[in-house]
């Protein structure tokens, strides 16, 4: 296709304020939706974890196409997830585009994804159409949301289009939009290639499926690529574009959104960010590609069973490719083996990758609490950066630490100025700055402790604002706090995935919470089991599991024989799920139930 | 009746009868006669076997009694569970503490010799005393074997809703251990031993119908709901009674479920029933039986057991611990 009637864009926006479902419309009106479709909401979320949990978590390209005053044009679109932790999808799907739908919901207004979005989109240089989502609910304050959007992005009011996804309303005056407003691709198909990969995926028939944006020349099968950032080359065998599943093209030109495949079975060959060209004609330099991102919170991962190392580390590696957010290196845990300290962008981004490895690779696994990085400096001068309590050094090595801070956005109702005060106070947060968005909408800065924020913040402020307020953060670097390390101990023994960094003035609180909650989810055992808390060498809180002394089928005549015998095989499979830590086994969820706090 | 017509051509030899499972002392004396007939004209039944029946007070007289014993039936067994007035009505038994003492005298009056008695213990609020009191009462009738449960909770018992809601509260653990204990302490004074775990006789009175489970050796089950164990086949009779008795009309088997034990599930069985016993399980008797090596399988296990202090292991026979005991499950489930 002529380069002058491509337009490639994303939807974004913050959560919920209706991406999904706009695109559903998008592709209605574009003859897109295959017929079977018709039915679902949000088409593009097709991973059962995005149905069932309702949100997006990846970016869907999808390829559509539109006939304008008698011109047909080939849109791609990319639709995109709103929750914080998936904006590494985010800003990898924007470096494929040349423009973005804002969307905005015209109950809500502005919130804090809006905001870190709409700035993304800026630096990458992107145009954007801001929309306005959802006029048909009754509680739509379509004035009010546009005056945000030119006071505080500063749009002019005729930029804004207005639309329901629900009610299919402004479709058609949003897709000119599109193609008058969005500037087509540049580039040449005379230029050696040049593609960026945005995203990936393994299968296990065809090696790695690349996700790409042509900048520069074209591809088709039986090109020689090149991987630059490893020279790696491969001969491509199919190429084509995203309408639900992969549809193969002759070729796949400067300008277009679509995938390669090149018989890749290395993942390590197929790096989401690297630039792909002629094996032949190689380019000289490669494209930007993309900012590394910094997980914020790390997590000891480990197989169930003890010979499950080298599967867990194919599925790690495997789903890295369709999650480079992602980041894994090995661990050996004293009590639970050989495993993976893994970091995410936060405490939903690692639920769906611990949910991803079970669902799509099958592997078990035993999870610890989450943690973030620290700095620790040590009495002899060295400076140690740890991801995973049990690196802690001996407390009396320690001259002091430092742990992350984050500058946190955080949008509400002036009515919960209170509350939201409070509670960022109660977690060591100092107020930076406070703006109106309009008379009633405040936005807060606050400089927070990353710990403090990862947790349970979330939770707890939706529920002082009832629900109202979203948040935004981003790190700012480290500072010293009073740090130390709280040990658990089974049976008298020190068990390393269990222990975890508090503030020494929240030691003690911590220390009973968790003992009485180790003691109730342990099952009693034969013997009795101590269990204790302990920083710096001293014990600060202990609970006991008392020994089961009865358990024995009463009754065992012929005709109870086949009962009895499925309630011991109950029993046994109960003892399955445990993890074996020297004489004690402990359940699963216990290693994460040292993690909330009351 | 009809059901016992049908396996007539087996030739089964009869080492041992049981009439048991819901009330059947509460039919006529002559229903149970032709149950009796049905099976002596359908195989060879032993001379000296032992043949039980089991009695719930207050559904027996003396007159009746007699009769079972002219019939042939030496054995009988009484569905006592305690003598407090409370703790029957906790368990939801409609019989009276005067009537289960007065149905064990009947039986010795009608010429019994063998007699069992059911108790349970651990109801809630029962006392170490109470539970004493029933035990020394009934073991002073100078009875001959007496099986005793600590009580479950059985999913679906009404006494399992009470549970739920809160309605009763289970007795302390450490009461029912030491209710345990002090039963053992008594039945030794009354010279009466453990074979089983929930069973004791006096010397040469163990049951040996119930043995016949313990030991994996065949049984046939009539009746609604009963079940089999017939050459490494488990069988069990369908539940429902209307489906049970149209099904014989056609003369045709009501067995509704069929398990085929593999060489390995049967070991299995053998070890978790064999090890309820006093005398354990011999594991070279079980290689004899079923082939299976449970010693090179289970090596693990029997180790972890063994250090434990659940089981003791004599180079082939594998038996319960005095601390075992208490903590059956704790062992079977190694081997299931
Ligand atoms: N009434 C009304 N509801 C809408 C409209 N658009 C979306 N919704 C509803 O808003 C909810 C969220 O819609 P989605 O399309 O999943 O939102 P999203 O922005 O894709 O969400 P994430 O991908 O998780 O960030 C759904 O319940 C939609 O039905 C609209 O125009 N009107
Ligand atoms: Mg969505």
């Amino acid at each position: 296709m002529n380069l002058s009637s491509i337009r490639n864009f994303s939807i974004i926006a913050h959560i919920d304020h209706g991406k999904s479902t706009l695109a559903d419309r998008l592709l209605e009106k574009t003859n897109s939706m295959p017929k079977k479709k018709m039915a679902e909401e949000q088409v593009l979320d097709q991973m059962d974890l995005e149905r069932e949990r309702g949100i997006t978590i990846k970016s869907h390209p999808v390829r559509m196409y539109y006939i304008l005053n008698d011109r047909e044009y080939e849109l791609h679109l990319i639709d995109t997830p709103g929750h914080v932790d998936f904006s590494y999808e985010v800003s990898r799907s924007l470096a494929a585009c040349e423009g973005a739908l804002l969307v905005v919901d015209a109950t809500q207004g502005i919130e804090a994804q809006t905001l870190a979005n709409y700035n993304l989109a800026l630096e990458n240089g992107l145009v954007l159409i801001p929309v306005i989502n959802k006029i048909d609910l009754p509680g739509s304050e379509i004035e009010r949301v546009k005056m945000q959007l030119i006071d505080t992005l500063g749009f002019s009011e005729d930029e804004i289009l207005l639309v329901s996804a629900k009610e299919g309303i402004g479709i058609d005056k949003l897709l000119e939009a599109i193609i008058t407003r969005i500037p087509p691709p540049r580039g040449s198909t005379e230029k050696s290639l040049e593609a960026l990969i945005f995203d990936a995926y393994f299968d296990s028939y065809r090696g790695v499926v690349v996700y790409t944006r042509i900048f520069n020349g074209s591809v088709r099968k039986g090109t020689k690529i090149m991987m630059m950032s490893n020279r790696g080359v491969y001969e491509v065998d199919e190429v084509g574009y995203f309408s639900f599943g992969l549809h193969p093209t002759e070729t796949l030109d400067v300008g277009e959104v679509g995938y390669i495949i090149a018989n890749i079975k290395n993942v390590k060959d197929a790096q989401v960010g690297d630039t792909i060209t002629d094996a032949d004609s190689p380019v000289e330099h490669p494209l930007p590609g993309f900012k590394r991102i910094k997980p914020m919170v790390f997590c000891g991962l480990f197989p169930q069973e003890s010979n499950g190392y080298q599967d867990l580390r194919d599925s790690l590696e495997k789903l890295q490719l369709n999650d480079p957010a992602l980041v894994f290196e090995p661990e050996n845990s004293e009590a639970l083996g050989p495993g993976f300290r893994c970091g995410f962008l936060g405490t939903l981004h690692m639920e769906i990758v611990e949910e991803r490895l079970e669902r799509e690779y099958g592997v078990k696994l035993v999870a610890t609490a989450p943690n973030v990085v620290y700095k620790v400096y040590t009495k002899d001068g060295r400076l140690i950066e740890i991801n995973n309590p049990s690196q802690f050094p001996y407390y009396s090595e320690v001259e002091k630490v430092e742990e992350p801070y984050v500058r946190v956005s955080i949008i509400s109702p002036s009515e919960f100025i209170g509350p939201v005060m409070e509670l960022c106070l109660g977690k060591r947060g100092v107020l930076i700055d406070m703006n109106y968005i309009d008379p009633i909408k405040v936005v807060f800065t606050y400089e927070l402790p990353l710990s403090e924020v990862m947790f349970d913040f979330f939770d707890k402020l939706k529920s002082v604002t009832r629900g109202y307020a979203s948040l935004d953060y981003e790190p700012i670097g480290f500072r010293e706090s009073d740090l130390v390390k709280l040990d658990i101990l089974v049976k008298g023994e020190p068990v390393d995935a269990l222990s975890i960094i508090v503030h020494r003035d929240e030691s003690e609180k911590r220390a009973r919470e968790i003992v009485k909650k180790l003691r109730a989810l342990i099952p009693r055992q034969l013997f009795e089991i101590p269990i204790q808390a302990s920083v710096n060498g001293k014990i600060i809180a202990r609970e006991n599991i008392p020994p089961i002394k009865k358990n024995v089928l009463q009754k065992c005549y012929g005709g109870d024989v086949t009962r009895k015998k499925k309630l011991l095989e109950k029993q046994k499979e109960g003892k399955k799920r445990l993890k074996q830590i020297g004489q004690v086994e402990v359940p699963q969820e216990a290693f994460l139930a040292i993690l909330k706090s009351e | 009746m009809k059901e016992i017509e049908l396996y007539s051509n087996k030739n089964y030899i009869i080492e041992s009868i049981y009439i048991g499972g819901g009330t059947p002392s509460i039919f006529p004396a002559e229903d149970i006669e032709e149950i009796i007939n049905a099976l002596s004209s359908s195989g060879e039944v032993k001379d000296d076997i032992e043949f039980t029946i089991e009695v719930n007070p207050g559904t027996i007289d003396r007159e009746k009694l007699e009769r079972y014993r002219a019939l042939g039936i030496n054995r009988v067994s009484i569905g006592v569970q305690t003598l407090r007035r409370e703790e029957l009505t906790t368990l939801g038994r409609i019989h009276t503490s005067e009537e289960a003492l007065c149905s064990i005298q009947l039986a010795k009056d009608a010429g019994f010799t063998n007699i069992n008695v059911d108790l349970i213990y651990g109801i809630p609020g029962q006392t170490l005393e109470s539970w004493k009191d029933t035990l020394k009462r009934v073991l002073d009738l100078d009875i001959t074997h007496i099986s005793i449960y600590g009580l479950m909770y059985e999913p679906g018992t009404p006494l399992y809703k009470s549970l739920i809601r809160g309605e009763v509260s289970p007795i302390p653990e450490d009461t029912e251990v030491e209710m345990f204990n002090i039963t053992q302490d008594i039945l030794r004074d009354y010279s009466f031993f453990w074979y089983e775990l929930s069973n004791y006789a006096r010397e040469d009175y163990e049951c040996r119908h119930n043995i016949t489970y313990w030991e994996g050796k065949d049984y046939l089950g009539i009746g609604s709901s009963s079940h089999s164990l017939i050459e490494n086949t488990r069988y069990s009779n369908t539940p429902n009674i209307e489906a049970y008795i149209e099904i014989l009309s056609k003369n045709k088997t009501p067995r509704v479920w069929i398990e085929k034990l593999t060489p390995l599930e049967r070991a299995r069985e053998l070890i978790m029933l064999g090890l309820r016993m006093k005398r354990g399980v011999s594991l070279s008797n079980i290689f004899n039986r079923t082939g299976v090596d449970v010693k090179e399988i289970f090596a693990k296990n029997i180790e972890k057991l063994i250090s434990l202090g659940l089981v003791n292991y004599d180079g082939d026979r594998l038996t319960l611990t005095e601390y075992g005991r208490l903590l059956g499950n704790e062992v079977f489930v190694e081997f299931c």
